[in-house]
Order: structure tokens, then C-alpha cells, then sequence
């Protein structure tokens, strides 16, 4: 019987989806550090973007509540857990960048939200008052591949007259 | 090219010679590079390669040729579906033209097969994908455990 190498059989993961290479990592551990690898994980993003696939829609019904639509099979919606594991709290989406989700919730905790893993993580805490409804907020999220994959946040926010730069490193 | 086209020999791995048209052949980019800095007379190996998988890969390059210089009459739903049969080979079949096709570089044959393995395996178990795969679990049961238990969502709804 033909056996293929690993290599291989990793190149061939790449056209799966999320949740079956979630599903995947318990085949062995070799399996498992290869998925996790982010090398692997850059791959299987610039590959979704290119195919356009594994996009979902995510919706919110209120508040707190997520579901999420598979564009490749509409028919599997999926009711997402709270981010945070916190039932009924507030989360307002400050915006979303390759498939990552920035929200904010009422306590002006920041973090991002990986809808098709389930992860999350908080940012650290922010001197920027979120809470005013005047303030306008425009963030983007870059990762830095040569600093150990740390997120940089970007952040532009204030009023019609003052301007701040507000630049944030958090792993 | 046409009815004097250049025949490269090739020999397989059970020591069988064929003799294929230039433009079919060089469609692999291992035995291309080959061709174009060895001696084009002599007769190519193909160590790795069987007579029966080379014959099935060559109809593959065949058909794509011919497809792009016009020759064959058919749509592009039409070759779309030619590859859907041309995949449905058994399991070891299917891996060695894999491996083959990775080996002599046919990028095209390449994603096919690939892509023919990614809709075998999607929804399935780590179980079946261990067999498909023939790798060892190397989980203690307790540590494949709490892995699955941090991935528990992933295995909902799955296929029977």
C-alpha cells in the first residue's frame, strides 16, 4: 500500500477547512504541531483568500448572540459561543481584518475573536475612552511575522479636532 | 511537431520502454529538465514509477495537450468531467499518482489528485484519517483526550 510522506499529506491538509483541521490535530502530535504551525496557518489563509473559500458570514441576532453561515454550504449555520464565555454581555465590533474580529464589550475590554477557531484573546487595557459616542475609531490590526507574530494595533481615534495616534504591541 | 514530432523513451521502474511525444512528456518538469540537459537520445528512467501508473499519467498529459493545442473536441465542463473519472481509481492508485505526479512534477495532476484526497477526507474521523493515512497515534489516551475536549465544537454534526 502507498504511504505518503509527511510533507505531503500536510500540503494536502491545506484545502480542508478549520474545523477539520481542528478535528485533525488529535491524529497525532506531529499532525497537530504541523496544523498549528504558523507557517502552515499563513498558507491556509493566503489559499482561503485566493479560492475564496472557508469565508463565513457571521451574524449577530442581538447583542451577544453570534450565529455563523459557511458560504461553501449554506445550509450549516452554527450558533457561535460567546467570545468570552460570558453569557448576555454588550459586544460592539470595532472591525475585522482576515477573518479576525476586533470587539470591544461594555467593560472597554479590546479583544480579537477568531470566529472559525473560537479563540480569543484580550488586548491589553487602553487609555482611549471608548464610551463617548461622538469619538470616531479607526483601527487596524497587523501582524509582525519577525517579532515573534505580535499583533500591532493601530489605532486612530477622536474627535473632529484632535486627532490621536495611538499605537499598541500586544502578543 | 505533428506527424514528425520528437518520441523520448522512458523506462519504468519494471523495466518497461515507452516512447512518448515530446510535448506530453515534458508536461512533467523533473523529466523535462532531464530531456533538455541530458542526452535526448538515450532512453530516460523512471526508477520510482511503474508501467502501469506511468501509462495512466501519460493519458492524463495526453489529453491536457491535445485539449490546449485544439485537438480534442470537447468543452471545458466536458475535460472538467474526464478528470472525475480519471480519479476514480482505488486508494492506492490515488496515492501513488500523488506521489508520482510530486515527484515528476506535473503540477496539475498534482491538484487534482490532492484535491480528490481533500473531499475523501473532509468530515471524517481522526480514526478513519489514521488508517487512510496509516499513522501511529502517539496520544497517550489522557492527552488525546483533553485535546479533543479543547476542539469538542469541531466534532459536531459530523458525517456517519
Amino acid at each position: 500500500m502507498a504511504t505518503l510522506s509527511h510533507d505531503l499529506a500536510i500540503e494536502i491538509l491545506r484545502g480542508l477547512s478549520v474545523k477539520d483541521l481542528l478535528r485533525f490535530q488529535c491524529v497525532s502530535k506531529l499532525w497537530c504541531s504541523s496544523i498549528n504551525d504558523s507557517y502552515f496557518i499563513k498558507l491556509h489563509l493566503s489559499d482561503s483568500l485566493k479560492t475564496n473559500t472557508n469565508h463565513s458570514l457571521i451574524l449577530r441576532t442581538c447583542g451577544y448572540d453570534f450565529v455563523s453561515v459557511n458560504y461553501d454550504s449554506p445550509k450549516t449555520t452554527q450558533r457561535l459561543n460567546h467570545p468570552l464565555g460570558e453569557q448576555k454581555k454588550l459586544l460592539k465590533i470595532l472591525g475585522s481584518c482576515n477573518g479576525l474580529l476586533a470587539l470591544i464589550d461594555d467593560n472597554n475590554r479590546i479583544f480579537l475573536w477568531n470566529p472559525s477557531t473560537r479563540k480569543s484573546q484580550v488586548l491589553p487595557s487602553t487609555e482611549i475612552d471608548f464610551s463617548s459616542a461622538s469619538t470616531l475609531y479607526i483601527g487596524w490590526f497587523l501582524k509582525l511575522p519577525n517579532h515573534g507574530n505580535k499583533t500591532l494595533l493601530v489605532l486612530i481615534s477622536g474627535p473632529r479636532n484632535s486627532v490621536s495616534l495611538n499605537c499598541r504591541i500586544c502578543v | 511537431m505533428g506527424s514528425t514530432s520528437t518520441k523520448i523513451k522512458l523506462r519504468t521502474s519494471d523495466q518497461k520502454v515507452f516512447k512518448v511525444e515530446e510535448a506530453v512528456v515534458v508536461q512533467s518538469l523533473t523529466i523535462k529538465y532531464f530531456y533538455e540537459n541530458g542526452c535526448p537520445s538515450s532512453v530516460i528512467p523512471v526508477h520510482s514509477v511503474s508501467s502501469d501508473i506511468l501509462s495512466k499519467i501519460l493519458d492524463y498529459c495526453k489529453k491536457y495537450v491535445n485539449f490546449a493545442a485544439g485537438k480534442e473536441d470537447i468543452s471545458p465542463e466536458e475535460l472538467y468531467e474526464w478528470d472525475a473519472n480519471f480519479v476514480k481509481v482505488d486508494q492506492n492508485t490515488l496515492f501513488n499518482l500523488i506521489l508520482v505526479g510530486n515527484c515528476l512534477k506535473i503540477d496539475s495532476l498534482l491538484d487534482l489528485t490532492c484535491q480528490t484526497i481533500v473531499n475523501m477526507i473532509k468530515g471524517k474521523r481522526p480514526e478513519e484519517i489514521r488508517t487512510t493515512f496509516n499513522i501511529k497515534n502517539d496520544y497517550t489516551p489522557e492527552a488525546e483526550e483533553a485535546v479533543r475536549r479543547e476542539k469538542k465544537w469541531a466534532f459536531d454534526m459530523l458525517r456517519v
